[in-house]
């Protein structure tokens, strides 16, 4: 690290960069998709594909607890709402132990009330666990691994802004074609767009695993309520209560009501002592009003059997200023705030991050590609760069067809679709590493390509619902990820095409030039 | 209402890449952006982008609205960089017909 700052810049800006860069990569990539890991966990589980939500949605959720859980001391009901299709229901039965998802969790057809019961699956849960933990390491140096790179990518984002002279004149910069240029522009573009965003994922994420990185900060106690009741012998107590379901609430009236104070809607109804004189309603909503109070920042309204507005909870504050940062941080990083068009803004955003990680390491290679070919270190990261972008993609991709492919029936399914995307990055990243060159790009982003490609037919072949019918019923969900997954490979097509047809096309120019005027040639390898 | 954030976030990074001398002598074959079209410009821009704010916390929450916000502006800004590099002409005719190139002429002054 010599010469002037800029220049020292410079080289930290690169070397804390290629050593993260493929784990950054995958933590980018994982991370973005995990931003509707919901709605990925819907287009993989198609048996929720024939859920329809319609108006009476909460109805049915009421009669099938009253078929089902008539004893219950609490009910549960998670509505269809901007990011679920089914009804959630879930029960605490008397004298059960008191847990998160309280008591039985069942899914249930918002239509027709029928009990569905999914294929198993990791899900965009996978993805989003990956992005933070990976996959099989223990999860403190799992956490101390992932902070780790998030340290070399703040490192990275900072010298990079330090080192890049004209950040305002080049703000819109990008020129086409130019190879070398090319990528530079692509890697500054997406960058500087985006810089807001990366700096505040970046910096929230390593904030976010701060309990691992600072050790000594003390170990937090989770001490649940435990509610069990138990008698003289320490043995439960069980008592039927006499209970009356003939008269249904007015969850028409509470839900418009809610909604209309609200102005979203509501998400969830926690029924207490139902069927019982002291019944009540609480009703919940995404309707928070502050980053800064939290996951608990959401206020309720609770309502009597007859409908009547009984209490007013307002969202949780945070309690000091540390922990309103610390909410307001995980907050922006999860989404959790985010409505439908904020979280495609994210997405968006997450997109050019990732754009950036992968370019940058692209660069690397492109600009030391004339003097150290050959070399042992350039010839991994060449190898690397084809293993963990491309590869990645295939992976991903794989993931998804290995959902649909694997028998529902097989035992342990969910670790047969992770299984699926490691042996398939593993294979890519083995063949990216013997084969370094161009062909190696091309043979992955083509199966990467050819996978996401049909993703859309193997959707319409293996679920019990239709494309046809998605589109009828509003299924915008999965009709959404169908188009992702041709975005992308319409990207990808594009990336072939460029290589296979342009980059050829360009190679026969400079070819031919080179036959015309060989003692310009010469010149300019001269004045190099 | 997000439409019209959009659309102002939009024309406020319109006149900031006009104020880049390249993307300036592409429409106006100049050499120098006079420094009184400068300010003018980054003047306009700002302006616009902190409508674009009061908006924004119109339509959402405070923190939930500033959120949205950046994220918005950063949405606009890409859409520029893609009108820039791949849509000049139509950059340029964009700048003289909704914008305040209308006013400016070629001599780098306001008419």
């Amino acid at each position: 690290m010599k010469g002037s700052l800029r220049q020292s810049m410079t080289w930290l800006h690169t070397w804390s960069s290629i050593i993260a860069g493929w784990l950054l990569f995958a933590i980018f990539f994982t991370g973005t998709l995990a931003f509707f890991r919901v709605e990925i966990t819907h287009w993989m589980t198609p048996e929720i594909h024939t859920s329809v939500p319609n108006k009476n949605s909460v109805e049915v959720a009421y009669n099938y607890l009253t078929e089902n859980a008539e004893q219950a001391k609490t009910w549960q009901i998670t509505l269809p709402n901007q990011r679920a299709r089914t009804l959630g229901l879930s029960w605490q039965n008397p004298g059960e132990k008191q847990e998160r998802r309280r008591g039985p969790r069942v899914i249930v057809d918002a239509s027709s009330g029928e009990e569905i019961s999914p294929r198993e699956t990791a899900g965009g849960n996978f993805l989003y666990r990956f992005h933070f933990m990976f996959y099989g390491l223990p999860r403190d140096i799992a956490y101390t691994m992932v902070g780790f790179v998030s340290m070399l990518m703040l490192v990275g984002l900072i010298s990079g802004i330090i080192m890049h002279r004209k950040i305002f004149t080049d703000f819109f910069s990008f020129r086409p074609k130019k190879k070398l240029l090319t990528w530079i522009d692509g890697h500054a573009i997406t960058a500087v767009l985006a810089l807001p965003f990366h700096l505040m994922i970046t910096f929230s994420g390593i904030i976010l695993l701060g309990s691992v990185l600072l050790p000594w900060n003390g170990t937090i106690e989770h001490k649940g309520s435990n509610n069990i009741t138990h008698d003289k012998n320490n043995r439960q107590v069980e008592r039927v209560i006499e209970k009356d379901f003939s008269t249904q609430p007015p969850f028409g009236d509470m839900i418009a009501y809610a909604q209309s104070r609200w102005k979203t809607d509501v998400t969830s109804i926690t029924i207490t002592a139902p069927g019982t004189a002291k019944a009540s309603y609480e009703l919940r909503g995404n309707n928070r009003e502050t980053l800064s109070s939290g996951r608990s920042g959401s206020s309720t309204i609770t309502f009597n059997h007859q409908g009547d507005e009984i209490k007013t909870k307002p969202g949780t504050e945070a309690s000091n200023t540390a922990q309103a940062i610390y909410n307001y941080l995980d907050m922006l990083h999860q989404a959790r705030f985010a409505d439908n068009l904020t979280r495609w803004l994210l997405f968006l955003a997450g997109i050019l991050g990732t754009i950036m990680v992968g370019s940058g390491s692209i660069l690397w290679a492109v600009k030391r590609s004339k003097k150290q070919m050959g070399q042992v270190g350039f010839e991994l990261v060449r190898g690397l760069n084809i293993g963990s972008i491309a590869g990645l993609l295939c992976a991903c991709g794989s993931y998804f067809w290995s959902n649909r492919i694997i028998p529902t029936e097989l035992a342990n399914r969910e670790l047969w679709e992770i299984r699926t995307f490691f042996i398939v990055w593993a294979i890519c990243l083995i063949a990216g590493l013997i084969w370094r060159d161009r062909k190696g790009w091309l043979v992955q982003l083509v199966i990467a390509a050819v996978l996401f490609t049909l993703i859309p037919v193997l959707d319409n072949l293996t679920s019990p619902v239709g494309i046809i019918s998605a589109i009828q019923t509003q299924d915008w969900f999965r009709l959404s990820f169908n188009l992702v997954a041709l975005t992308l490979a319409a990207t990808l097509w594009l990336a072939i095409y460029y290589m296979l047809v342009v980059k050829s096309k360009r190679g026969r120019n400079t070819q031919s030039k080179t036959i015309r005027q060989p003692n310009r040639k010469l010149k300019i390898e001269a004045n190099h | 209402m997000i439409i019209v954030v959009i659309v102002l976030c939009f024309i406020a990074f319109t006149h900031f890449a006009m104020s880049v001398k390249k993307i300036y002598c592409l429409v106006y074959e100049d050499d120098e952006i006079a420094k009184k079209s400068l300010i003018v410009f980054h003047g306009i821009a700002w302006s616009l982008l902190f409508v674009a704010l009061y908006l924004s916390i119109e339509i959402w929450p405070l923190e939930i609205g500033i959120a949205a916000w950046v994220l918005l502006v950063q949405l606009s800004a890409l859409l520029v960089a893609v009108c820039v590099n791949y849509f000049p002409e139509k950059f340029a005719s964009f700048w003289k017909c909704f914008c305040i190139g209308r006013y400016v002429s070629k001599a780098n002054s306001f008419d």
